[in-house]
């Protein structure tokens, strides 16, 4: 995509993603022509819509069908294009019971209705149920702007599909790298546009006498938040153009501590304005929070790495020039 | 064995990684590479005599010619195929002998400010026949450059040197050094780069121990030290805006030099110690962090090779060396537990972490380059 394009892309995808509509953001896209954009440049497209969603903290689901997209083009299968992901439930696990049944306790962001709804019951078996089987109850979470909901339900053996063995895992982790790296991308945004703002307004916010910018102190809380930021980008960048579960998982775990550190930073660069609703800020910490949990929060996943450097014995190198 | 290739050049390989490749494939089979791999220094005047056979295999066979050009007595390709050279030795763990990293940040500098004394001195110093130190810092004059005051002055043909500086990198085992010097007034203006010969009458130079023990770097005395007019480096009072050009090197090219040194040194760790989930997190951390730099790094070495004009960004990549830095350290230490602090074997890895305390103070410090990242580039106002 060349330079001129991406800006008309962008100046297009700000306006979808802030305008007050209540039509769904797939819908919204495709009037656009974005699925002709996807098709034609998928890591740019998804980079950018994804970036500019956490710029503008936006809250249209645009993970959601994404997710889907991924595990049914994982999977072979074109009618899942139409299904909701359940992901993980702060409340339980799923599982499968001995007589075949599926007990259900998963998070979405758009209720299913009577699309089909895929659940993860162990690394080696998705069950598949419809929508209509089970009760979507919407959540109320620390960003009240971002619908989540949960779903509930005991589905009978004879309404579950089951997909087992490592056509399950394959296709699950393919979903959740792709799922990873475009949340990275969207914390990414979060981070530049927090940075960015906090470095403005101390620019304009003067005390004794001076600009607060002027404070080396809160020059260098929010330099080295801009470093970690600058090193999830790269990170980001190169997790969408090869698309390898290690560096989604990378890319996601510095996302997610580059744009909680941003926030704090940058938050004490406000003072009291910032701790207001009065103000924007609290809006990109919220969401910052939640979207951090979304398939592993940052701790969890550093946890996770350095397990598997300890037992594989291997340090992985990410990009070769 | 013998060599597999003849004399390598850049148009053999299609991508940096394919030279590197190639390279893996030379210094796992040649005989003459075997002393360096796995290589543990028992000091550092040691390892500095033992790698000046590495430096001189590798220039000899070639490898290390390329990324620099023709009329320097490279064999062409970009800085590229140096940053390759250097993720090689680190894979292969063979230390990377102390006069590149000082190459790496001199030289460029000297292709395009003095490109006569890079076209005549830079084949012995690639070779390891020379080496060179960089003495810019004074007792004085530390993160505060700008206000250095050792003099130079005409006289006939040339130049006389008189005043004292300090932290200057292997200062006892060089031959010469890049020397920031002031030839005129007060202030930035008033400075002057030069290549001073430090086997002269006029020069003492004493070295200073450092943390890990080791004589890492020199203090240089100079009284009525020579330097003749042609080994001005620019023009005269073009010192500090040739010192801003260095800059993108010694903070950019340099941070991919580290962190091969990172992942060699993790992949040590791991193989040393014994899984713990309790370090599970600080391991991870340390990785993220080096994946982190090793990608800023990459692009930044990508746009110096496509002679793109780097400002005040690579300062950020500097920041993440100095976290990524720490963090690994920090990483290893815990995780390889007592022994870490007592095991004989482990003296080598002792010696790294107590160096990598530096990181935050050398080549600017971590204040400095947060100042210039808030204000330079996240355009915070300046008092
Ligand atoms: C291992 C090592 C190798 C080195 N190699 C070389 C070399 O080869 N050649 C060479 O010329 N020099 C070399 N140096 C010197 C190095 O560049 C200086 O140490 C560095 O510039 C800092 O100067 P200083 O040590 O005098 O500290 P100072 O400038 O005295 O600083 C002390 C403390 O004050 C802080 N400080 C100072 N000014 C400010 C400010 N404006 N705002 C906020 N905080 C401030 C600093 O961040 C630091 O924490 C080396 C140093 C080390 C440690």
């Amino acid at each position: 995509m060349d330079n001129d394009t991406l800006d008309m892309l962008r100046t297009s995808l700000r306006h979808v993603l802030t305008e007050a509509n209540t039509v769904p953001l797939a819908e919204r896209l495709a009037e656009l022509g974005w699925d002709d954009v996807v098709a034609d440049d998928p890591v740019t497209a998804l980079h950018t819509l994804f970036t500019l969603k956490g710029d503008t903290v936006s809250s249209a689901d645009a993970i959601g069908p994404r997710l889907a997209a991924a595990l049914a083009d994982a999977l072979g299968d074109p009618q899942l294009t139409t299904a909701t992901i359940g992901l993980d439930s702060p409340f339980g696990p799923s599982a499968l019971a001995a007589d075949g049944s599926l007990i259900v306790d998963a998070v979405v962001f758009t209720p299913p209705a009577t699309n089909p709804v895929v659940v993860l019951v162990d690394a080696v078996h998705l069950g598949v149920v419809s929508g209509n089987t089970l009760t979507c109850t919407a959540l109320t979470t620390t960003d009240g702007n971002l619908a989540q909901y949960r779903l509930t339900g005991n589905v009978p053996a004879a309404q579950v599909q089951c997909i087992e063995g490592a056509t399950a895992s394959i296709a699950w982790n393919a979903m959740v790298t792709h799922g990873r790296w475009l949340i990275a991308c969207e914390l990414v945004g979060i981070a530049q546009h927090v940075i960015a703002s906090a470095a403005q307004y101390t620019g304009e916010r003067i005390q004794y006498g001076k600009p607060i910018g002027t404070f080396q102190a809160l020059q260098h809380r929010i330099a080295s938040a801009h470093v970690l930021v600058v090193g999830a980008a790269r990170l980001t960048e190169f997790a969408g153009t090869s698309g390898d579960a290690w560096s989604a998982l990378v890319a996601k775990t510095v996302a997610g501590q580059a744009a909680e550190n941003a926030c704090t930073q940058a938050q004490q660069c406000y003072g009291a304005i910032g701790f207001t609703w009065e103000h924007e800020f609290h809006h990109y910490l919220r969401r910052t929070y939640v979207l951090d949990r979304l398939l592993g929060d940052w701790r969890s996943l550093e946890r996770q790495i350095g397990n598997e450097l300890m037992t594989s014995r291997q340090v992985p190198k990410i990009g070769m020039l | 064995m013998t060599s597999p290739v003849a004399t390598p050049t850049a148009d053999m390989f299609d991508s940096p990684s394919a030279y590197a490749a190639a390279l893996q494939q030379f210094l796992s089979t040649d005989e003459r590479a075997k002393p360096y791999i796995g290589y543990r220094p028992h000091s550092l005047e040691d390892s500095a005599s033992h790698l000046t056979g590495l430096q001189a295999l590798l220039f000899d066979s070639g490898w290390s010619r390329l990324g620099w050009p023709h009329s320097a007595g490279g064999l062409g390709g970009d800085p590229r195929f140096r940053a390759a050279m250097f993720q090689t030795l680190w894979n292969m763990d063979m230390p990377i002998p102390e006069p590149f990293t000082t190459l790496e940040i001199l030289v460029p500098v000297l292709l395009v400010f003095a490109p006569h004394l890079s076209d005549a001195l830079l084949p012995g110093l690639l070779r390891g026949d020379d080496t060179w130190a960089q003495a810019f810092s004074e007792p004085d004059a530390g993160s505060d450059l700008a206000s250095l005051r050792t003099k130079m002055e005409p006289d006939g043909e040339g130049f006389r040197l008189t005043g004292q500086k300090v932290w200057s990198t292997f200062g006892h085992l060089s031959k010469r050094s890049v020397l920031l010097a002031r030839s005129g007034g007060p202030g930035h203006k008033g400075l002057t780069m030069v290549l001073v010969d430090l086997d002269q009458p006029g020069i003492e130079v004493r070295p200073i121990r450092a943390e890990d023990g080791e004589n890492h770097f020199s203090e240089i005395f100079l009284d009525n030290a020579w330097v003749p007019a042609d080994r001005v480096i620019g023009t005269l009072g073009q010192g500090w805006a040739i010192a801003m050009y260095m800059l993108q090197w010694e903070r950019g090219a340099w941070g991919w030099l580290q962190q091969g040194r990172f992942h060699q040194r993790l992949q040590q760790a791991v193989e040393l110690g014994t899984p713990n989930p309790d370090f599970a997190q600080q391991l991870g951390h340390a990785y993220a962090l080096s994946a982190a730099l090793r990608l800023t790094t990459k692009q930044t070495v990508e746009r110096l090779a496509r002679e793109e004009q780097l400002g005040p960004e690579v300062s950020v990549d500097k920041l993440l060396l100095i976290d990524a830095e720490l963090a690994t350290w920090d990483a290893i230490r815990a995780y390889l537990g007592p022994r870490f602090e007592a095991d004989d074997s482990l003296q080598w890895l002792r010696h790294e972490y107590l160096f990598s305390r530096a990181a935050p103070i050398y080549g600017g410090s971590q204040e400095i380059q947060r100042t210039l990242v808030a204000q330079r580039v996240l355009g915070m106002p300046r008092d």
